[in-house]
């Protein structure tokens, strides 16, 4: 038998019955002690768990009551803040009609191309592996990339150094050297060379993926892509993003071919390119169906280097150097 | 050195390294088969044969015989005396007798109590981590400290030095070892460890031969290396944190991208600007179903039906799509909104999915493989009328759906066709 001492401080402990409390009756009741910290005190868990979910409860009411106040008092809603709207904006953001710029551009390598020049206008690449045998998924992309890229050859690279492959196609006028390098199976580096004396960029290359592997494409491969695309470059805003835009740009022949309705697209987001290849097909005037054909992989900008390939004695335009500490703020981007 | 007598050349034993060019070949081997490689290792292997016949080769083998009196003329040297003193820190005794009792204390003490050279990684093996040892092992004969007179080939840069101690010297640490810088041809080494350790102990001469054989292999590799590609190539290493933020960055930065909206948006622009000129036109009212608009239809990757919405410059036509599929469904926006839809439509039957039945006029078109994959529908278009079909796209589907599933066996479906 226990004895029940009827003069302790019976109020202290929390009550032997549990009432079942119905979820209107909130505001009677006392509210449960609450840490300075936020959690409760109470030392009975599932008494502390029902407390802790009326408080939950109790805090969401709250919450939508002044959110409702909000709408109805009609302020102006709050933009929410992205990452690009905090961006900073640097000195090497290019305006519209930033004069420095523009004659930077006209005195580019890459200007032979774009004022159509009969040596420099109709792009030829030529797309390579790393020395050795690529692997089998390195392979169907290269191969996926060969047909999509308009004028492109994919030539296999057996041990031959870049420079000497970059000596043969100076005599026979191709125009960009793509080489793709892989690690552990998959494409990790990509080295796009502006050959006459054009600057070489290194890209790291994630996602890539195949034709099959998209759901949209149903599981069938690119076809030969025989006419010339439409290109989009997205978000190209600084010096660099100009630079890189325009080597990109670079490698698709001039005059695209608007009825069969391909565009390829290269969005920039956060220093990330995307390549894109999508066959679009206007509804009305205010939607566009879009369904995507052809691989699609994401690249970002590590180096950029005056010149054609030379890894030791080029001239480094621009390096990303995590180890001086490029990376440390969260929004700050380069292209 | 060399006998005037024909000594047969014993069979050496393959080491392991064995001539420096059987390395080469057996690299070669794994490079992969082409026709330069193998000329290339048959030029090697020729070249090998060649320079084992060579007389300094022969030379060589008979140098680095071990064990071996190096002329017959020569005396073996008398093991210095051993002269036994009651107490063994007697500073006055000769220099030789010191020599030997005062490298047996050094040696007790080292081998019993401590030596900070010693490393015993293994159970069955003591190492010596002293850079003048010879044989690396922690041996009464090997060790440099409880030896007054030592000698050891070392490798500095590429270059091999002899290093001589003897006890006249023990007095002088700094002066202690006597450098020797030897040939970079290797038998010539090899006579020059014999002539400045002639009257040395058999096991320190054999030790510094055999050592100098191995780092003579070890810088020929190496050199080997530094040649080839895969030195010049930096081994960068991955750094996990960094890996890690680039992907979850890259993820963020898709999701903020919202790459088809913004392509959608751009091409809209393009569209409003006039880039494409005449090619779309978006009438406001298009009721009017004139059998020439039917003909003018355009052709739609989704095999989507708004009559006339889409009249682009004549010549695209369509081959069918009887039934819609779901899964083009779920690729296109919303359809079917527009008012225009709705008027345009309410003549034909509806239903949920749409299946619109449009006849077209069929046109054949010679598609390679059409015989053997049975019905094929393409996308095709054309400049104009009197040019030809360029086809875009095959889409291989059948007429009537469900026949598809009706037969699983193969047989039974080719006897119902």
């Amino acid at each position: 038998m226990v004895r029940r001492n009827r003069d302790s401080d019976d109020n202290e402990r929390p009550a032997r019955r549990k009432q079942f409390k119905r979820p209107g009756n909130e505001d009677n009741e006392t509210p449960a002690p609450v840490n300075p910290s936020g959690t409760l005190d109470i030392r009975n868990k599932m008494i502390r768990q029902l407390m802790y979910a009326k408080l939950k409860r109790s805090k969401s009411k709250t919450k939508l009551q002044e959110r409702k106040a909000r709408q109805k008092s009609g302020e102006p809603k709050e933009e929410p803040k992205t990452i690009e709207k905090k961006r900073k904006r640097d000195e090497t953001w290019v305006d519209e009609d930033d004069q420095e710029a523009l004659d930077d551009i006209t005195n580019d390598e890459l200007n032979n191309y774009f004022t159509r020049k009969a040596d420099g206008s109709q792009p030829k690449l030529l797309l390579t592996s790393q020395e050795g045998f690529p692997t089998s998924f390195t392979n169907k992309f290269l191969k996926e990339l060969a047909r999509v890229l308009p004028n492109t050859t994919y030539f296999q690279r057996r041990h031959h150094p870049i420079k000497r492959i970059i000596k043969k196609m100076n005599k026979l006028d191709y125009t960009d050297l793509l080489v793709i390098n892989e690690d552990h199976g998959k494409p990790c580096t990509l080295y796009i060379s502006h050959l006459p004396e054009g600057p070489t960029m290194k890209f790291r290359l994630t996602s890539a993926k195949l034709s099959k592997q998209l759901r949209s494409n149903r599981g069938k491969s690119c076809a030969k892509l025989t006419i010339r695309p439409e290109i989009i470059l997205n978000n190209f805003n600084t010096r660099i993003g100009i630079r890189v835009g325009r080597l990109l740009a670079a490698l698709f022949p001039h005059d695209p071919q608007y009825k069969h309705r391909h565009v390829i697209t290269f969005h920039n987001q956060r220093d990330f390119i995307f390549f894109r290849h999508h066959m679009y097909l206007f509804k009305n005037d205010k939607k566009v169906a879009l369904q995507e054909l052809g691989p699609r992989f994401t690249i970002k900008l590590k180096t950029i280097q005056r010149g054609t390939f030379d890894a030791v004695y080029g001239e480094y335009e621009w390096m990303h150097k995590p180890k001086h500490k490029m990376d440390t703020e969260r929004a700050k981007f380069f292209l | 050195m060399t006998s005037n007598e024909k000594i047969p050349i014993p069979k050496m034993n393959r080491s392991r390294w064995g001539h420096p060019l059987v390395f080469i070949a057996s690299i070669i081997g794994l490079a992969g088969s082409s026709a330069v490689y193998y000329a290339q290792i048959r030029a090697r292997q020729k070249a090998r044969n060649t320079f084992l016949e060579q007389s300094f080769y022969k030379e060589a083998l008979e140098l680095t015989q071990g064990y071996k009196p190096i002329t017959e003329k020569l005396v073996e040297p008398i093991q210095p005396l051993q002269v036994d003193t009651t107490s063994k820190f007697n500073i006055l005794s000769p220099l030789g007798a010191q020599k030997m009792q005062h490298d047996d204390v050094i040696w007790s003490v080292l081998n019993g109590q401590f030596c900070s050279y010693k490393q015993q990684k293994s159970k069955t093996q003591i190492f010596c981590a002293n850079e003048y040892n010879l044989t690396g092992l922690c041996d009464r004969r090997s060790c440099p400290l409880a030896n007054s007179q030592y000698a050891t080939v070392r490798e500095e840069k590429g270059i091999l030095y002899l290093y001589m101690k003897v006890v006249e010297r023990s007095h002088y640490p700094k002066k202690q070892w006597e450098k020797v810088k030897l040939h970079e041809s290797y038998i010539r080494a090899l006579k020059q460890i014999n002539e400045h350790l002639i009257y040395w102990p058999r096991f320190v001469r054999h030790k510094c031969k055999q050592r100098l054989t191995k780092l003579t292999q070890y810088i020929i590799r190496t050199r080997r290396l530094m040649l080839k590609k895969t030195a010049k190539q930096e081994l960068v290493p991955i750094k996990k944190k960094a890996e890690r933020r680039e992907t979850r960055h890259e993820e963020k930065a898709f999701v903020a991208a919202n790459i088809d909206r913004a392509i959608e948006n751009e091409l809209l622009d393009r569209l409003k600007k006039g880039t494409y000129g005449d090619t779309y036109t978006f009438p406001v009212n298009a009721i009017s179903l004139d059998e020439e608009d039917d003909e003018s239809e355009s052709e739609d990757e989704k095999e989507e039906e708004e009559e006339g919405e889409n009249e682009q410059e004549s010549e695209e036509e369509v081959e069918y799509v009887e039934d819609f599929d779901e899964s083009d469904a779920e690729d296109m926006e919303d359809m079917g909104d527009d008012d225009i839809d709705e008027e345009l439509i309410k003549a034909l039957p509806l239903s949920k999915k749409r299946p619109l039945e449009i006849e077209y006029e069929s046109v054949e078109i010679p598609v390679r493989g059409a015989e053997r994959a049975g019905i094929i529908y393409c996308y095709a278009t054309r400049n104009s009328p009197d040019d030809e079909w360029h086809v875009d796209k095959l889409e291989f589907k059948a007429s009537n759906q469900p026949e598809r599933y009706l037969f699983y066996d193969r047989e039974l479906r080719r006897k119902s066709k």
